[in-house]
């Protein structure tokens, strides 16, 4: 019992925003967050923690998609490749809006294994952690991070460069 | 002499290399310029990165909609959901073009009263928002300001009306509509060009412009500015929209029955998250129902002293129409303050009915 509990002290926090960055919201995020740590109660001896609860995690929101036809519309419409933010010049109070809906749209043109693979990193999964949650090979890990990581600076660069087309055009 | 290949140089910016390999890649990089310039771009790939799943964070709940604002019958990559969006949910974009129209011109006007300060007046006490609305409460009743403001935030109300679609719940929708309706000639001048403007693309995203609990009793009554004290922009304001932490709302959704919701605004005060709502009770008589959550036992003596005291200085302010305070606390410790220029036995009489 003291075990989980230094489990979700260790670990929850970390969860949870890898969780909320992939599925964009954050009671989902903690639902599943949640549902991990009850799982990790039933078992026995856990043996890499890390990589045993993302794996969990990454399984839990697979089945919650599959249930919940809201939630596999919500994953669905993450998932599209289109994004667009139109965006006005004045507006410094949604300023943090707007960076977040660029990063939505940059993560969501990624493959997922890609955007996993990244999100994980981001957490502090090492390479062999990363490997054993996607069930990747740990070599593959590297070259994964590499291309997911410049998808994502191009990605999100082309929004920026959209959003000035489009203040550039609003100003004529 | 052969390259490192970009997969091994993330592995060893991210430490995942064998000494041994760390060791080789080092090696090479201190002799080989064109890798040098690899490793560079990698380094800021991935602080790039970082930052930007940085901004990813902080995403409040309820971002799923109760009913799916995509057509139930088009796959993700099939169908045009923005023109989806804005035809169907016109007026709900209105409430939105509200929303940022009553809160911008909110800003506006808080900073004009406060020589240039500008404050969101979250958790302000009353008699900020007293001096705020009395100045702006001209023969018009409060209308002056708006169509002066409204056109430069209209802009503004778009995109928030654009960003935000995708993460209204059914509640705020069936909300939307009466107060769309409502928001009167306060509003007018934003609407148009809001929904005029809604015909082009929106923000998929799903951000987290959510209107709050909203029960309106008799919301198609709402005059904004009718006494002085009353006039309040119907602000209603939106949690999570380019706040630092967006907290979820953990305060008790109370209403004051056979009354007129007039406007609520969540805040903070003395560190206790509160809602602060205005209704009118009868033609020209607007109390203020104020929540707070509850705070730590140590805290309650101090800021019971604190509100007691602030009662007791609306009491006696000459400005002001005779005001009175009574203060309450439910069971789980929330407090509740009822304001309003009415006697305490009537305001006894009020506190029967907030559910």
């Amino acid at each position: 019992m003291s075990d989980v509990d230094r489990l979700f002290r260790t670990y929850h926090a970390t969860l949870v925003r890898y969780l909320t960055r992939r599925l964009g919201d954050r009671d989902w995020a903690e639902d599943v967050a949640q549902a991990t740590f009850v799982r990790a109660l039933r078992q026995e001896s856990i043996g890499n923690e890390r990589a045993w609860l993302f794996t969990v995690a990454n399984n839990l929101v697979r089945d919650d998609a599959r249930k919940d036809a809201r939630r596999r519309r919500h994953l669905a419409l993450l998932q599209e490749a289109e994004r667009e933010t139109v965006v006005e010049p004045e507006l410094t109070e949604l300023e943090r809006a707007q960076e977040r809906a660029m990063a939505r749209g940059a993560i969501d043109a990624l493959a997922e294994r890609d955007r996993l693979a990244l999100l994980m990193r981001e957490e502090g999964l090492d390479y062999t952690e990363i490997a054993a949650a996607l069930d990747m090979s740990v070599g593959s890990i590297g070259t994964t991070l590499s291309r997911a990581r410049r998808r994502l600076v191009e990605a999100y660069e082309a929004l920026q460069d959209g959003v000035r087309r489009r203040e550039g055009n609003a100003a004529r | 002499m052969r390259h490192v290949d970009e997969g091994t140089i993330h592995g060893w910016l991210d430490s995942a290399l064998s000494a041994d390999e760390a060791a080789g890649v080092e090696a090479h990089v201190a002799e080989c310029a064109a890798c040098a310039a690899t490793v560079a771009e990698a380094r800021g790939l991935v602080a790039a990165s970082s930052r930007i799943l940085s901004a990813l964070d902080n995403v409040p709940g309820a971002v799923i909609p109760a009913a799916t604002p995509a057509s139930a019958t088009s796959g993700p990559a099939s169908s045009r959901p923005p023109r989806g969006f804005a035809s169907r949910y016109g007026r709900l974009a209105a409430l939105l073009a509200i929303v940022a129209t009553g809160t911008a011109v909110a800003v506006r006007m808080r900073t004009s009263e406060r020589g240039g300060v500008p404050s969101m007046a979250m958790g302000s006490a009353k008699p900020e928002s007293a001096p705020a609305a009395r100045d702006s409460a001209p023969a018009s009743g409060g209308a002056a300001p708006i169509p002066s403001a409204a056109p430069t935030p209209a802009p503004r109300a778009r995109v928030a009306a654009k960003t935000a679609l995708p993460a209204l719940t059914r509640d705020a929708q069936d909300v939307a509509a009466a107060a769309a309706g409502a928001a009167g000639a306060a509003a007018a001048a934003a609407v148009v060009p809001a929904s005029r403007a809604l015909d082009s693309r929106v923000a998929q995203a799903p951000l987290p412009a959510k209107v709050l609990g909203m029960r309106p009793t008799n919301i198609d009554s709402v005059r904004p500015g009718t006494t002085a004290g009353t006039t309040r922009l119907s602000e209603v304001v939106t949690t999570g929209t380019g706040s630092a932490d967006a907290p979820s709302v953990d305060l008790p959704v109370r209403t004051l029955t056979d009354a007129t919701l007039l406007s609520t605004e969540l805040g903070a005060t003395d560190s206790r998250r509160t809602r602060r709502s205005a209704y009118e009770v009868r033609p020209g008589v607007t109390v203020t129902l104020v929540e707070a959550a509850p705070l730590p036992v140590t805290d309650q003596a101090r800021v019971r002293r604190q509100e007691a005291a602030r009662a007791d200085a609306a009491r006696v302010d000459p400005r002001a129409p005779a005001m009175h305070t009574i203060v309450w606390p439910d069971a789980a410790g929330h407090t509740f303050t009822l304001t309003g220029p009415l006697p305490e036995s009537e305001l006894q009489g009020l506190r029967q009915r907030v559910r």
